[in-house]
């Protein structure tokens, strides 16, 4: 057992219900995330480390959050969270903010992380998994305001859809996430059969594309 | 390449959170390279990960973290390492990038007609992961799985209850699933499999077979 316990309510407490759609150009109240955005091209730009230090004291006690829930030891998690927040600085220029928030783009390197901590433990001396990044790394955007607005909606509205699932549907995608078990035992965790746990993923994803596709 | 066998929505959100065993993210990337349907939904799901770490209550990290932190922004860059080169799989057919980690191996006959190269032993916590080569027309053993099976076609093709699967197609196969693939005429079929556990092969003569297989 890591220590994690099922708390339904944590992750949406503090969050305001899903905003009306934003789908004029010219939005006036700027997403959440287009701050952290220009933090990380400052870091990319500029080399700006009072930029990095405002990514870090944001994201790093989050990531921290994360490998514990994934059943990382506290010291574990307190290094893998820093070195996560290190590879923020060193791939900064690769940051997209079209294709992914700057929280996905972090959840995806103390993931990666955590996989190739995994891995280590198991294999002492394996090699680094250097293929499995799986987030396409890309070329830094182009000066496309629009395209970048749209796209921080976007991730705003997406943000507050996963926030907002229904409670059977958040549960399972919250255990999928920061559990690392097989689905198998998550269905023996909250005692529905293995099929259950399937559709109801399968539904959470489907409403969030609708809810995509409903508002490009 | 036309793909029309996807894995399931559940089996990418597990992906994109990173619990997947080794095996299973490796067939799950090599689909993924030929696959930009796919590639959406994962994204999908990373955003997913996104919005909820966003959304977890913050740990403390230690007084002295991000001074420590900007100490070591001083610290050279690490150079990426250069992706090794593709080996052959078979003449004329280098490895996806998926597998150039691997180190290459040597085909080894199971059965007339069928061999195989190990890349991830079964028993190494991480998933068995194996390349299998069946020669055209050739009917595999009937055979079941005690747990999830995922199969990424990289050459050639085959058919089985569940349709006939090509090159970038995927297919996922649980322990309610028995088949007896076929593969198709024209060329060798060649497929990368991850499989959580041993196959179950039907009959008498294929149970024999079994240790050999040792899949």
């Amino acid at each position: 057992m890591n220590g994690f316990v099922y708390q339904p309510e944590y992750a949406l407490a503090g969050y305001a219900p899903p905003r009306a759609p934003l789908r004029r150009r010219g939005v006036t109240r700027p997403p959440g995330g287009a701050e952290f955005a220009r933090l990380v091209q400052a870091v990319a730009a500029a080399r700006d480390r009072s930029a990095f230090a405002r990514l870090y004291e944001h994201f790093a006690p989050r990531v921290k959050s994360y490998l514990l829930r994934l059943g990382a030891g506290a010291g574990q998690a307190e290094e893998l969270a820093q070195e996560a927040l290190l590879s923020v600085w060193a791939k900064a220029a690769y940051f997209d903010p079209e294709k992914a928030s700057v929280a996905t783009w972090v959840f995806t390197i103390a993931r990666n992380l955590h996989i190739d901590a995994r891995r280590r433990e198991r294999t002492p001396g394996g090699m680094a998994a250097g293929l499995e990044v799986m987030l396409e790394e890309a070329a830094p955007a182009q000066d496309a305001a629009d395209m970048l607005l749209m796209a921080l909606e976007q991730q705003e509205r997406l943000r507050s859809a996963v926030l907002t699932l229904p409670a059977d549907q958040a549960e399972v995608v919250r255990l999928c996430f920061f559990q690392d078990k097989p689905h198998a035992e998550i269905e023996r965790e909250l005692g529905i059969p293995l099929g259950t746990v399937k559709s109801r993923l399968r539904l959470a994803l489907a409403r969030l594309r609708r809810l995509l596709d409903a508002q490009i | 390449m036309r793909i029309t066998h996807h894995p399931d929505d559940s089996t990418l959100l597990a992906h994109a959170a990173g619990r997947l065993n080794r095996a299973a993210r490796v067939v799950l990337a090599t689909h993924l390279a030929s696959c930009p349907q796919c590639r959406e939904t994962v994204r999908l799901c990373e955003a997913i990960g996104g919005a909820l770490l966003e959304a977890l209550p913050p740990t403390p990290m230690a007084a002295d973290s991000l001074a420590h932190a900007l100490a070591r922004l001083e610290l050279p860059a690490v150079k990426p390492v250069n992706a090794p080169h593709p080996w052959m799989l078979a003449e004329g057919l280098p490895c996806p990038p998926s597998l150039r980690d691997f180190t290459p191996g040597r085909w080894r006959a199971m059965l007339p007609g069928i061999s195989r190269i190990q890349l991830l032993p079964p028993n190494a916590g991480e998933g068995s992961l194996y390349l299998l080569r069946i020669a055209p027309g050739k009917r595999m053993p009937k055979h079941g799985h005690t747990a999830r099976e995922l199969t990424c076609v990289l050459a050639g093709a085959y058919c089985d209850g569940l349709g006939e699967f090509g090159p970038g197609d995927l297919s996922e196969a649980d322990a309610a699933h028995d088949h007896q693939p076929v593969s198709a005429p024209g060329g060798d079929c060649i497929c990368l499999i991850a499989s959580d556990a041993k196959l179950r092969f039907e009959g008498r003569v294929a149970r024999l077979l079994q240790p050999l297989a040792g899949v």
